[in-house]
């Protein structure tokens, strides 16, 4: 009874700190554009050339194909953004109206969706299982 | 063993300190937050702060549910002890020590074999650095049997309650190193494990990688030569190579073990199997993905390739 006691009470405590952050203002959200891509891509992968580039418009997610053929997606994650690099055999894309769809198969970073109206052709060819234009 | 008034004894609170100490962590991470915002200095993320503190209570569940394997184990362990030590000063000042450095070769394997990583990735999951990273602690450290570590302890003859003090006393002291807050402690650095040190260990620059696994003395990263000084002209990056893409506290607990699980599954061999198992984190039989090591390698070769031939 008394552990029970002490993780509700943990768990309150946790939610008011949680408001607190909040309510100081650590709602930051950044957004993923290519010049921000390009300085992940070239930590990750010092000396990599970035080839095609779809940024989402809402600036939540952004696409690129590598020249040497690699995938390189990045989200924005609140005030942060993630990097994956994959061979293309690893992702699966599907082009969806007003979106293309991104799945891995990592536990650790679900689908997801990119907005984009007009996904650009080397996007729409690779979805489709070509190469694109790299 | 004679009784001897003088002598120490097993303490009531043991199996409290963690419980104990909850308050201060509460009113250390409430004056963080604030001085974050007044000073400028260090970052929160209220949804990051919020999984990493889930992935805390999730721990303590975590604990409630099967800690009770692990105190088991060393009871079980210390029947067969090879001495008596019982609780004397000179005990318990040996018993420090002998603890910090299983904490050292534990913390130092985590990161070595995948296995143990699994569990110890959600420490280092989140892409901020403050108190509230401290406590983004594992729901899978007994059943990954991280305690094992420890057994070596008992079996020489420390009290299974003396080593799980220490034990206790090592979380509560690595709490507060969790912060950008604390520049450097001047000579202390040199014996202590201290936020700048822990900065490096928690760091994903090449440079930083595999380092720092001390919990309260960094002498034992200075022994076995796995220590690296904090350089203000390289600013850590926090995080995990592949960070992850979710704030849900269950992705983040299960992701690594989900990884181990498809690629056994997927293995062609025993020996694969094997190596997804307990080689390093990012090992493949092709070797096609990134480790520690081969990341250290591409980044020194980047390095010289950019620096011009005197």
């Amino acid at each position: 009874m008394k552990d029970i006691i002490v993780l509700a009470a943990s768990t309150a405590i946790v939610i008011f700190m949680v408001i607190v952050a909040a309510a100081l203002g650590f709602r930051a959200r950044k957004r993923v554009d290519a010049a921000e891509l390009e300085r992940l891509v070239a930590l990750s992968e010092p000396g990599a050339r970035i080839a095609n580039l779809a940024c989402a418009d809402d600036g939540a997610a952004a696409l690129a194909q590598l020249a040497d053929g690699k995938l390189a997606i990045a989200k924005a994650m609140a005030d942060r953004v993630t990097l994956r690099l994959h061979a293309p055999d690893l992702v699966k894309l599907r082009v969806e109206p007003g979106s293309v769809r991104v799945t891995f198969a990592d536990l650790g970073f679900p689908a997801l969706h990119i907005k984009l109206n007009n996904p650009p052709s080397w996007l729409a060819d690779l979805a489709a299982g070509g190469g694109g234009h790299a | 063993m004679i009784a001897n008034e003088a002598a120490p004894q097993a303490p009531a609170w043991i199996s409290e300190i963690i419980t104990y100490a909850v308050p201060v962590f509460v009113i250390l991470i409430l004056s963080e937050m604030v001085a974050v915002k007044l000073m400028r200095r260090g970052e929160y993320s209220a949804i990051d702060s919020a999984a990493s503190l889930s992935m805390g209570l999730g721990n303590q569940v975590a604990k409630l549910l099967v800690g009770g394997l692990a105190v088991a184990a060393y009871y079980w362990v210390y029947q067969f002890r090879l001495f008596d030590l019982g609780w004397t000063w000179p005990v318990l000042v040996a018993c420090f020590f002998a603890e910090d450095l299983a904490y050292y070769w534990m913390h130092r394997v985590s990161h070595e074999r995948r296995w143990f990583w699994a569990s110890h990735v959600v420490h280092h999951s989140s892409q901020h650095y403050n108190l509230t990273t401290a406590l983004r602690q594992t729901w899978t450290g007994v059943l990954g049997l991280s305690f094992i570590f420890w057994l070596p302890l008992v079996l020489i003859g420390f009290p299974p309650e003396m080593v799980l003090m220490f034990s206790a006393f090592s979380l509560v002291y690595q709490f507060w190193i969790h912060t950008e807050l604390i520049h450097r402690m001047g000579p202390l650095e040199w014996v202590l494990n201290t936020p700048s040190h822990h900065r490096v260990h928690h760091a994903t620059n090449p440079q930083y990688l595999d380092a720092n696994y001390a919990g309260v003395l960094i002498i034992w990263d200075r022994l076995f030569g796995t220590f690296v000084p904090e350089d203000d002209k390289e600013k850590p990056r926090y995080g995990i190579i592949a960070n992850l893409g979710t704030f849900n506290p269950f992705r983040v607990a299960f992701h690594e073990w989900a990884g181990i699980w498809r690629d056994v599954t997927h293995a062609k061999s025993l020996r694969d199997a094997l190596g997804y198992m307990f080689g390093p984190p990012g090992w493949s039989p092709d070797g096609s993905r990134k480790t520690s090591h081969s990341i250290k390698q591409q980044w020194a070769a980047h390095q010289a390739a950019a620096t011009p031939a005197e």
